[in-house]
């Protein structure tokens, strides 16, 4: 019986301590943006996610007639509420008035939670952020200004600034590129920023701002924009564009025209050596007897002297083979004259004036007749060496003639003297023998001779020239060659003359060896 | 040793100076006589105080300062009902309020000094004050004495925004 009235007991207990304690909210509290006056709040632990609550609200210093009880109002749609939240906008709508509100859940015993703190709306709301609108014009730009509009369920809207008289704005002009921010005051809705940079990217934000008392005022968005480029660069881009472009096309059309045409008018192209040889090509054979080809040949001798080794070069000059000389115009004669008794060509004589043209030396006044005294020539050759101290050109003219009558074949034969003992300087001699000139064949001889080995340099096919002997320093051997007719005794003794063409005669440059050599042989 | 000191105290009296100066300084017209009030720096400092006060406040149903009296005051009375509202500040509100924290206290000591020197300057005006206005403070002090006294001193504390506003009001109106 007794465990029966303990266990109702206890039953009881729980069903009381269950009913009697409803989860009351928490922080119940006004949030107000741009007097949009919302009252939230949370609800307690354990509350069920249906729990539903209602809403009251009181103004301050409105009680209960004849007592000092707050007169609280019941909001009809904030009454059994699922949410959160409740809109109060209306009910306080009075801006001189200050409010409380309170909260529970719907239950029979739950208790009421009263905002901790009179609600003022005037001077707790936020004021949100306003709207920034920017024209820009050149580097000028003009920033409009609007809002925030006061938050009226049922009425048209207007700004905050119909509340509140000294609202101003805090305008903020950020330039990013720059890490700039200028900040600024503007009084009106319109704001005027100037002296902006061109093609710079300028953010403008703004936020409301109260000098009668401090609020909370929310920033805008920033409003980016980039300024036009400068008009000056855009025009001097399109000076660039349609002036300096133009030009460098026409240049180019006018070098390419150019070179078409010099390739189409063939200015410029150089014809191959060979077509531009004189005419003395032409097989000396066909030429009749008739008409004879003057030859003129044209010896440059360049004598590339060295000083003599020590010092003595008159004493060279008695040296030198004088005899040589004597012996080989003897000898050069009957060489010659011997193919002429068999030949039945008539022509192949060879005359020569010789010119000697001597630079850098004595040598303008020494005309020596060639044939006449080689000795002294040499002579002379050898005194001025010193004199020269150094390269002695000797160009020599020499023409020769082609003589169409069996006239007996001057004697050319080079004739090298050695300068120096061990060094085999080549100096050529040239005997031609003047005789009239009938026809005249130019052969201009350009030779610098610096081959060695003596090897046979062909001009023309008409003219081989041998040089023996070493040419260490690139002596300058002057070359002759001669027309002569085909069965015309050679004059050279050196061998290469073998492989001379069978039209052509050669007057052999020859070493001072041969010379020698051929000397020998005479004495012999 | 005196001349650092001299020094000092020259730099202290600078730096004070040059703080002093960005306050600005407004003008109240009442009537014939105008008074300069920093507006600005009693804002500043009831906003300090003034959360403080509210949360205290019980007494939701009670109001001793109606912005109705404050604003349909005749324009020959708001010197009169100015000189009163200070008077009843000075006289009975600073003097019961009690804050725990310094910092409120120093607050509500600037706020006190400040009336009391704009009530000096008021003084001067020899405001004539009609038997009406006389009575709307006689109700204040009437509903300030059934409360309990810091009970009361906070409430009237907390009420000191609407005092503000319309002395606010009264030099926007000066200026215009």
């Amino acid at each position: 019986m007794w465990t029966v009235v303990v266990f109702l007991n206890i039953l009881g207990a729980l069903h009381f301590t269950v009913s009697s304690s409803p989860p009351s909210p928490i922080n119940v509290t006004f949030s107000s943006v741009d007097l949009r006056n919302v009252l939230e709040w949370l609800p307690g632990s354990g509350t069920l996610d249906d729990t539903q609550f209602t809403v009251q609200y009181a103004i301050y210093g409105d009680s209960v007639e004849g007592t000092r009880q707050a007169h609280w109002r019941a909001v009809p749609r904030c009454t059994g509420i699922v949410r959160r939240r409740c809109d109060l906008s209306n009910e306080t709508g009075d801006l001189e008035q200050g409010y409380y509100a309170r909260v529970r859940a719907v239950s029979r015993r739950a208790r009421w939670v009263r905002t901790t703190k009179r609600f003022d709306p005037k001077s707790d709301t936020t004021f949100g952020p306003p709207m920034v609108s920017v024209e820009i014009k050149d580097n000028n730009a003009t920033i409009t200004l609007k809002g925030p509009m006061r938050y009226q369920p049922n009425a048209p809207m207007v700004s905050m600034a119909s509340v509140y008289p000294d609202m101003t704005y805090e305008l903020f002009i950020e330039d990013p590129y720059h890490g700039q921010i200028h900040q600024s005051q503007a009084d009106s809705s319109l704001y005027t920023f100037c002296k902006m940079e061109y093609d710079t990217k300028y953010c403008f934000s703004a936020r409301a701002s109260l000098s009668s008392m401090p609020a909370q005022c929310l920033l805008s968005a920033r409003y980016c924009i980039t300024t036009p480029k400068d008009p000056v660069i855009g025009q001097l881009q399109r000076v660039v564009v349609g002036i300096i472009v133009p030009l460098l096309c026409m240049g180019m059309l006018v070098v390419v025209g150019y070179l078409l045409y010099n390739y189409l008018s063939g200015k410029g192209q150089k014809s191959p050596y060979i077509l531009n040889l004189p005419t003395f090509h032409q097989p000396p054979l066909t030429f009749p007897p008739e008409n004879p080809k003057p030859i003129i040949i044209t010896i440059i001798t360049i004598i590339k002297d060295q000083q003599p080794e020590s010092g003595t070069p008159h004493s060279a000059c008695p040296k030198n083979p004088t005899p040589g000389y004597a012996s080989q115009r003897p000898q050069t004669p009957p060489a010659t004259e011997e193919p002429w008794d068999d030949l039945s060509v008539d022509y192949g004589f060879l005359a020569a004036a010789p010119k000697i043209e001597i630079r850098g030396g004595n040598w303008n006044d020494l005309n020596c007749p060639v044939g006449d005294s080689y000795e002294k020539k040499e002579c002379d050759v050898e005194d001025d060496h010193p004199l020269t101290n150094g390269q002695t050109e000797m160009s020599t003219l020499i023409q020769a003639h082609a003589w169409s009558l069996p006239v007996l074949t001057s004697l050319v034969s080079g004739q090298g003297a050695s300068m120096g003992k061990e060094e085999e300087r080549e100096f050529p001699g040239l005997l031609i023998s003047p005789i009239p000139q009938i026809g005249f064949f130019h052969i201009p001889l350009n030779l610098l001779a610096k081959k060695e080995g003596g090897m046979g340099e062909e001009i023309n096919g008409n003219m081989r020239v041998g040089t023996d002997g070493e040419m260490d320093e690139s002596e300058v051997l002057p070359l002759l060659s001669a027309y002569a007719s085909q069965n015309t005794m050679q004059i050279s003794h050196s061998d290469q003359s073998d492989d001379l063409p069978d039209d052509y005669d050669i007057l052999m440059m020859n070493t001072a060896h041969n010379i020698e050599e051929e000397e020998d042989e005479e004495e012999e | 040793m005196m001349k650092m000191l001299l020094a000092r105290s020259l730099c202290l009296l600078l730096l004070l100076s040059c703080l002093s100066e960005p306050v600005e300084s407004r003008t109240l017209n009442l009537n014939s006589c105008s008074v300069s009030v920093h507006t600005t720096e009693l804002r500043t400092h009831y906003t300090d105080i003034r959360s403080n006060a509210i949360e205290g406040d019980s007494e939701i149903g009670v109001r001793l300062l109606n912005k109705s009296l404050m604003k349909q005051v005749q324009d020959g009375q708001k010197c009169c009902l100015l000189r009163l509202v200070l008077r009843f500040y000075v006289e009975r509100v600073f003097s019961n309020y009690a804050s725990s924290q310094p910092q409120q206290q120093r607050h509500t000591s600037a706020l006190a000094n400040s009336f009391v020197s704009i009530r000096r300057a008021i003084h001067a005006c020899h405001c004539q004050c009609v038997e009406d206005t006389q009575r709307k403070i006689d109700t204040v002090h009437a509903e300030f004495i059934k409360l309990e006294i810091s009970q009361a001193a906070k409430k009237a504390v907390g009420e000191l925004d609407t005092v503000l506003e319309w002395m606010e009001g009264l030099v926007l109106k000066s200026r215009a």
